[in-house]
């Protein structure tokens, strides 16, 4: 416990000093690249007073919950369909892995052509961005499931959809964790992505998109910093809804993080 | 020979019967002309863009954005990664600052590195090297890390000097690990590359993508795509033969 | 993925086509300043809400989208279907209709909308051809981009000479002002800034040099064929309020008020009193196919062709559909003074220009 503080305390000490050091020489220097920290939570808490930023947040989560929840439904059936399935993974397994590594930003100026500037474009592109880590690793979760395991399923009489839900699935839930959460960062960064390619959208980006604009870095710093504290928000309450209770055990597995991207 | 053609074969039929697809509803206009591109058309257009020269102006700079923004953001990955890799105590004070910073997603650096750089060859080179640093950086330090103790232990036991276990132990250790970082990162920064052309270039592939959209030419814009496709794929097939070929002994999850 | 996009798209198409016009989509370009505000004879037309007045009586809304790409994006929302009616660049009205979109020119827009090549205000370069192998910004796909390339191809130039950056106009007067490119073609809101020492006008066509003012740009207000053929008489009857709106503004004496309405999206009143000039407003608006106008277009599409910017040439009988504004004048313009001058549009309800 003493340790863990210690070492928490130990890691914080040049992300302070970093900011100390910032503080300091700006309010001594300030330049309009260089504002005082000061001036970016301002500049949060004029955007929270005018509900500026309450609307960028709704409008920003929404896009994402939508398009994560496509993604992730989509990618989990899919994947969990190739690992079930050996004539199914032949035929989609290569397709889908060359589909995968054609980068999505590419596909947005046709997005927006076929479906307008509006948030379908978005949310088919977080869809996509999301669809891919959760398929290959769920994909990787069910293949890697000993065969013995299947045999035992086979004795017992159970059919092949019970045999997917009742052994595959729990032997395959850290690589669907590992996936999930690759699903979850990955959607988040395009999420991003596709509203600063789609500008003036109404999402958290327009606080980047004004900064730049009318060269107010308090407002770059300030949306950066935003984007930060959401995207680890996610990531921790994912991690703590995987950890409730027997799915910590199931998913506790030494998993290396090399995973499929 | 059977069960060979069946591998082959399988995937191949799915790709073209989406071509097929693509082909007859072009044709027969299921939706309009100006959305949906006949296939004929855009290579067509890719044919014309090789031979006018300028896709390989285009490409050649995209390329060359690439080649430098990921030298030098893969570069200070695997500096960084090994440095925090090694030493525990360095990766006490300095890593939670990383950590913290790789919270920010990758694109929101962009606009700021306008504001910094402006819309000169250097914001683009900055964001692409930004975007290819963490993985490079957490899979190196990663596999540092692993290199297993016994491994070392052998290495004294041998009397090897530390640049020798550097070199002989920890490098082929971590090499799968680097490899895969570098891997991932490519992929991002080929995404980064085209999206700093997107918001605001004078020459590339995703300058080509956005004048064509200006221009209504819907042929170059899906042109362009094919392209940022084929080169996202091939790079990816290159990458993956390296890793095939420098580190047999692994098996990598697609 | 190719064969669900489809799937999701069809369903979209038909879900709209079945609707029936619950509203009418007017596509506007975005301004400098954001504001959800129209110009000339359609602002006219927004601040007295003629277009509302008149289709309330059949329930229909008239859906107002401010486009902040301007031109450009406003012919991806023809060709998705997002909009019904709009008035735009002459570039973006000639690339889309090459590019495939189907539309109609219906009315005349403006004519002698005028370009400002600007250039930082301590910069070195004074004359066009200083400018060669200079990185120059502006929107591609506007009305400024046809202007440049024309009056470039004056000098033997074409726009490999030079770098071209696609800056929207509020990313421009950064750039140029933090000295990330040498020069930047755009509206009139360089004229207070040239004032106010932020910036220098190399060149502009708002002189009373013939040739420059060649280069002038005009507009054209377009409407979809999809929403032409489904609703003629809704758009009849759209005309017929833009003709009255016309009639209603363009009159000399009202050249004050019509300042105000030009600026009002946030324009200093100055600014468009300048670019104004001397020139006759009403001479400039007027919504007839007179020979200059149609003088104006073939060149337009000339240019356009010469400088490959198209790779077809635009069958302007085709394009163009003067049957809804010889009806509207026929009803709406009897005694507007522009209109005499034009018998025969105003007579005939079909000539070289009529519908299919």
């Amino acid at each position: 416990m003493i340790a863990k503080t210690i070492s928490v305390a130990k890691g914080m000490v040049l992300p302070v000093l970093l900011v100390a050091a910032w503080a300091a020489w700006t309010s001594r220097h300030e330049s309009l690249l260089f504002p005082t920290p000061w001036k970016s939570v301002v500049a949060t808490m004029d955007l929270w007073r005018s509900h500026s930023l309450q609307g960028y947040l709704v409008t920003s989560l929404r896009r994402y919950a939508l398009g994560l929840s496509i993604g992730t439904t989509l990618g989990f059936a899919t994947g969990a369909l190739l690992g079930s399935s050996r004539i199914a993974e032949r035929f989609m397994l290569p397709n889908f892995n060359m589909f995968r590594q054609v980068p999505l930003v590419g596909w947005i100026p046709l997005l927006i052509v076929w479906f307008g500037l509006g948030d379908l474009s978005r949310v088919v592109l977080i869809a996509l961005a999301s669809f891919f880590p959760i398929l290959l690793n769920t994909h990787a979760g069910f293949r890697q499931v000993p065969r013995g395991y299947l045999e035992v399923g086979e004795v017992f009489g159970l059919s092949g959809w019970e045999k997917v839900v009742r052994i595959s699935l729990p032997a395959a839930l850290p690589w669907i964790r590992t996936g999930c959460m690759l699903s979850l960062t990955f959607g988040w960064t395009i999420l991003v992505a596709s509203e600063l390619l789609t500008q003036s959208n109404g999402g958290l980006t327009d606080i980047l998109d004004t900064g730049r604009e009318q060269f107010r870095m308090e407002l770059v710093n300030a949306g950066i910093v935003v984007l930060g504290l959401l995207g680890f928000a996610f990531n921790f309450a994912a991690t703590r809804i995987w950890s409730i209770g027997s799915l910590r055990w199931r998913s506790l597995n030494i998993h290396q993080s090399n995973q499929a991207e | 020979m059977k069960r060979f053609a069946w591998m082959i074969l399988a995937p191949f039929s799915v790709q073209l019967a989406v071509l097929l697809a693509w082909y007859l509803l072009a044709r027969f206009q299921v939706f309009p002309q100006t959305l949906l591109i006949p296939p004929l058309l855009v290579w067509r257009t890719i044919v014309d863009l090789w031979n006018s020269g300028d896709l390989q102006t285009h490409m050649g700079w995209s390329l060359r954005r690439v080649a430098l923004g990921y030298g030098i953001g893969a570069g200070a990955g695997i500096a960084v990664g090994a440095a925090l890799g090694s030493s525990r105590r360095l990766e006490a004070w300095f890593g939670p600052t990383l950590d913290i910073f790789k919270q920010v997603p990758v694109f929101a650096w962009a606009p700021m590195m306008i504001v910094f750089f402006g819309i000169e060859e250097s914001s683009k080179l900055a964001f692409v090297a930004v975007a290819c640093f963490y993985p490079v950086l957490l899979n190196t330090s990663q596999g540092v890390k692993s290199v297993q103790r016994k491994l070392l232990e052998v290495g004294e036991v041998f009397g090897l000097s530390p640049r020798e276990t550097f070199l002989r132990i920890v490098v082929p250790s971590a090499l799968p690990a680097v490899l895969t970082g570098l891997r991932q990162s490519i992929a991002l920064a080929w995404m980064a590359v085209v999206s700093a052309e997107l918001l605001g270039a004078e020459s590339g592939i995703g300058f080509f993508m956005t004048y064509s959209r200006q221009l209504f030419q819907m042929d170059g814009v899906l042109a362009g795509v094919l392209l940022v496709g084929v080169v996202g794929i091939a790079t990816n097939a290159l990458f993956g033969a390296a890793q095939r070929w420098l580190v047999p002994w692994t098996r990598e999850v697609a | 993925m190719n064969t669900k996009l489809a799937a999701v798209t069809q369903l979209l198409w038909t879900a709209t086509a079945l609707a029936g016009p619950a509203e009418i989509h007017l596509a506007v370009v975005g301004n400098p300043y954001d504001t959800p505000i129209a110009t000339g004879i359609i602002g006219y037309a927004q601040e007295h809400r003629l277009f509302e007045t008149e289709f309330a009586k059949d329930g229909i809304a008239i859906k107002w989208d401010f486009y902040k790409g301007t031109g450009p994006a406003i012919n991806e929302g023809l060709a998705n279907g997002g909009v019904d009616v709009t008035s735009y660049g002459d570039l973006p009205g000639i690339l889309g209709k090459a590019g495939g979109i189907d539309t109609r020119l219906i009315v005349p827009g403006t004519v002698g909308q005028n370009i400002y090549v600007a250039t930082p205000p301590k910069s070195n370069l004074h004359t066009l051809q200083d400018l060669k192998g200079k990185r120059i910004g502006y929107m591609k796909g506007t009305y400024l981009h046809l202007s440049w390339v024309r009056l470039i191809r004056r000098l033997g130039l074409t726009e490999r000479d030079f770098k071209v950056f696609n800056l929207s106009q509020t990313e421009g007067v950064a750039a140029l002002q933090s000295g990330h490119i040498d020069a930047y073609v755009g509206v009139n809101t360089f004229l207070d800034l040239a004032t106010r020492g932020g910036a220098r006008i190399l060149y502009t066509t708002n002189t009373k040099d013939a040739q420059a003012r060649e280069l002038q740009g005009f507009s054209v207000v377009v409407a979809s064929g999809k929403f032409a053929r489904a609703h003629p008489d809704l758009l009849q009857r759209w005309v017929n309020v833009y003709v009255r709106a016309a009639v209603a503004v363009l009159d000399e004496k009202k050249r004050d008020e019509w300042i105000c309405l030009t600026a009002k999206p946030g324009y200093p009143q100055d600014n468009i009193r300048r670019d104004l000039g001397e020139n006759s407003f009403v001479e400039q608006n007027a919504p007839v196919f007179d020979e200059r106008y149609l003088g104006k277009i073939r060149s337009g599409i000339h240019a356009s062709l010469d400088a490959g910017l198209i790779r077809r040439d635009i069958d302007l009988a085709a394009w163009i559909d003067r049957s809804y504004l010889g009806r509207a004048l026929r009803t709406e313009a009897s005694s507007a003074a522009w209109a005499k001058g034009f018998p025969s549009l105003v007579a005939s309800t079909t000539g070289s220009g009529g519908r299919p």
